[in-house]
Formats: C-alpha cells, sequence, structure tokens
C-alpha cells in the first residue's frame, strides 16, 4: 500500500527527505537567464549541456558580480516550493574556472572603481615608526610566518594584535570583515591594519575579491595595507586598501623601518656634529688670528708713523742748528756793537776776534 | 627599552632636533659640548633599544568565526 500524503504533506515530506539526504550541496554549473526581482531577490538558472535547475537567493548573499554565461559554483539547498517547483536555495556563489573568475573580477572592479573606492586621493600615508598595528590573517599560513619574521627582524617594541581568521574560502571574507570592524572599533586604535595571505591559486585568493570585503577595506577608519599572495597577484582588496604590499614580506618592510638602517642613520648623525663644532671652532681661531694680524699691522703702521715723524723733527732741527747755518757762509756776529767795540765773528771754520771801526744802524 | 620613557620614534625626533640646532644660527659653540654630549646619549638609548626589544604580539582572543560571537 503506497503512502498516502495530502499535498501539502507530501511537500513537507518531500523536503524533509532532501533536507536530510542533501542538507548543503555544491553544484558547478553555468548561469543562464539571470534576473533580480524587486531589488531583493535573484533568480536564475544554473545548467550544463543537457540539464538545467532554478536557483534563488537573496541579493545581499551575492557577493561577486554575476551574469549569463558564466561559470559558477553554488552552494545550495534543494527544495520543492508550494507550488510544487524544485528550485535550489542558493547560501553562496562564486565563479568557477579562469574565464568566469576574470569576468567578475572586471565587472566589479569596474563597478566599484566607479564609485571612487580605489581613487588615489582616498590613499592615506601609514606613520613612519608605527607603535601599533593590527594583523589580520592566519597564523598557521606560511604568508604570516614570512610577515613575523620580516617584522621581527627590522624592528621591535611594537604592540602587534593579531586577529585570527581563515584567509581562503567561503567564510574568509567574512571573518575578515569582522576583524576589521574590530579592530576599527578599539578604544586604542591600532595605526595600521595590515591584512596578510600568502600565495595561492587565483580560487585560493578569490576570497579578496569580495564585493563586502572591499567595501570594509575602503571604508576602515585605520589606514590598510595588504600583502596578498605574490608580487603578480592583485585583488580588489590591493586595490582598496591604502598601501597594497608585493607580499607578505614586502609588507613587513614597508610598514616599519630596518632597525639596522636607524642606527647607521643615528651613528651618522652624530658623527656629523663633531665636524660642525671644529669648523666653528678653525673659523673662531681663523677670525682670532685675523684680527691679531689686523691690530699687529695698526702697531706697526703706528710705529712707522712715529718713525717717520721723528725722522722729519731731526731733519728740522738739524736744519735749525746754528753751526748748519755757518757751514752755509754765515757767520755769527757777537760782543760789544760799538765803535771801537770788541766782537767775535764767529764761522764755521774759525772765530774771528776784530775791532768796531764804524757802526751804523740800519733805517727800513 | 633603555631607563627612558621616550619611544624610540621620540628618541630619533630628538636626536634630529640636535642636530637640526648644530646646522642652525642658534647654534652657540658654549652650547656644543653639553648638546653633543646629548646626542651621543640619545644614539646609544637609541641603539640600545633597537638592539634589546622584542615586538610584544598578541593573538586576539575574540572569535571571528561567526556573527554571534560578535
Amino acid at each position: 500500500m503506497p503512502p498516502k500524503f495530502t499535498v501539502s504533506d507530501f511537500i513537507a515530506v518531500t523536503n524533509q527527505t532532501l533536507e536530510y539526504a542533501f542538507p548543503v550541496v555544491e553544484i558547478e554549473g553555468e548561469v543562464a537567464s539571470f534576473k533580480v526581482n524587486q531589488g531583493k531577490f535573484v533568480f536564475f538558472d544554473l545548467k550544463d549541456e543537457s540539464s538545467s535547475v532554478s536557483c534563488f537567493m537573496m541579493l545581499f548573499q551575492l557577493r561577486v558580480p554575476i551574469e549569463d554565461g558564466m561559470k559558477v559554483v553554488i552552494t545550495a539547498s534543494p527544495k520543492l516550493t508550494k507550488w510544487g517547483k524544485f528550485s535550489l536555495t542558493v547560501r553562496a556563489i562564486r565563479p568557477s574556472g579562469e574565464g568566469s573568475i576574470k569576468k567578475s573580477f572586471e565587472l566589479l572592479k569596474a563597478k566599484l572603481d566607479q564609485e571612487g573606492l580605489f581613487a588615489s586621493e582616498r590613499k592615506r600615508s601609514l606613520p613612519a615608526i608605527p607603535k601599533h598595528i593590527a594583523i589580520i590573517s592566519s597564523p598557521q599560513a606560511a604568508g604570516y610566518a614570512d610577515f613575523i619574521k620580516i617584522l621581527s627582524d627590522r624592528w621591535g617594541g611594537l604592540r602587534v594584535d593579531v586577529a585570527a581568521v581563515a584567509v581562503q574560502g567561503a567564510d574568509a571574507p567574512d571573518q575578515i570583515i569582522r576583524a576589521l570592524s574590530y579592530f576599527n572599533t578599539q578604544e586604542e586604535l591600532p595605526e595600521i591594519i595590515v591584512i596578510i595571505r600568502g600565495g595561492g591559486s587565483a580560487d585560493d585568493l578569490a576570497a579578496f575579491n569580495d564585493e563586502q570585503l572591499v567595501r570594509a577595506i575602503a571604508a576602515s577608519r585605520v589606514p590598510t595595507v595588504t600583502g596578498i599572495g605574490h608580487e603578480t597577484d592583485t585583488s580588489l582588496s590591493d586595490l582598496a586598501a591604502d598601501v597594497r604590499a608585493a607580499t607578505p614580506s614586502n609588507a613587513a618592510q614597508i610598514i616599519v623601518p630596518d632597525r639596522r638602517d636607524v642606527i647607521r642613520s643615528s651613528r651618522l648623525k652624530l658623527q656629523s656634529l663633531a665636524p660642525k663644532v671644529f669648523g666653528t671652532l678653525d673659523y673662531l681661531r681663523q677670525q682670532l688670528e685675523g684680527r691679531i694680524e689686523k691690530a699687529a699691522e695698526r702697531v706697526e703702521q703706528k710705529f712707522d708713523w712715529q718713525r717717520q715723524y721723528l725722522l722729519q723733527t731731526r731733519r728740522l732741527l738739524a736744519e735749525l742748528d746754528p753751526q748748519r747755518v755757518l757751514e752755509r757762509g754765515y757767520a755769527l756776529v757777537r760782543g760789544q756793537l760799538k765803535v771801537g767795540g770788541l766782537i767775535d765773528i764767529v764761522m764755521a771754520q774759525a772765530i774771528i776776534k776784530a775791532r768796531i771801526e764804524k757802526y751804523e744802524a740800519k733805517h727800513e | 627599552m633603555s631607563k627612558s620613557d621616550k619611544t624610540i620614534q621620540e628618541k630619533i625626533e630628538q636626536l634630529d632636533k640636535l642636530v637640526a640646532w648644530f646646522e642652525s644660527d642658534d647654534f652657540q659653540l658654549e652650547q656644543a659640548s653639553a648638546k653633543l654630549k646629548d646626542a651621543a646619549k640619545l644614539a646609544t638609548e637609541i641603539e640600545y633599544d633597537l638592539e634589546s626589544v622584542a615586538n610584544d604580539i598578541q593573538v586576539v582572543k575574540k572569535s571571528f568565526q561567526s556573527e554571534s560571537d560578535v
């Protein structure tokens, strides 16, 4: 005797059976008839060469741009609606295959770029030497170990808070968003939030192209640095971050200076001071020597002048010497200037004694 | 960390200020000796701090796995 149901019971039992057999399934296929109704509900068909199945999801669950023809992997639960229509209720959807991943990436990139999320004017500079940073990463990942190794090798005294999150897979974007929110609401804000993830396949790194994560990075109050994958990998998270490092190791190099460089620089600074002091001393010594030389020159000049003066005075005095006058042929007469008076006529070479025979006064 | 409460960055900034003083118009030979001693002390402290201080790395205890944890 086959079981007998009402229509509603049959649908309920079928759904129970489906839920038991396939609570959650992942299905890969190509998107067709993609549409969004009332700005909330997403409908599309997932198909392959021979079959097709209807899918439904809420718009807020759609984290990457999807369009017809894209190959995707959905995470969904099968369900029979009360109208008897079989449908997959989709929880998550992600592009699959190189072409679709690239297409989705380009669509979202163009959209966010148009909104200005990647604009260079939005980029903030990092503190030269931070004291407190936050890391969002998986502490088990090689990229995290590389970052910590380089960070610790280059600098010390940093407070480093680490949020342990998944860095690949469907849960990764939400965990990273929560960690970003956590660090952005702390009383003591870190000066930098750095998101770290080592290299991986395009699929591994797809979490960093999640629209909500990219928006959360762009909205972060705290400046962000991304060190995701290898140098050739550029995610949308990288474009939204304030600073994109090529690798996790490069992120550490960007965030802190190398202590060896700082020590070298301190020594050079110190060494540059002594020449300044000695230079000033030399300059002062030269100035002093210059002044002393000048003073000596002045004293010398004064002596010369005095010598000249003395010489001239001597010459003058010599000119006035009566003996010199006598030598020029003059004679000095002295004695009683009257007739019959005896006089001495003093000449240069002789003194003549004479008697005056005639004396006449001159009349002018 | 050396005895001073200043951070490494503050010490580097102070050293830069001292170096700038030597190059500025405020430079006076009478004060140079004391300033030179200060600079040498700072450079030694910076070197000591940089070589001896480790980073304090703490993993946040909070789980970021689900919305309910937030």
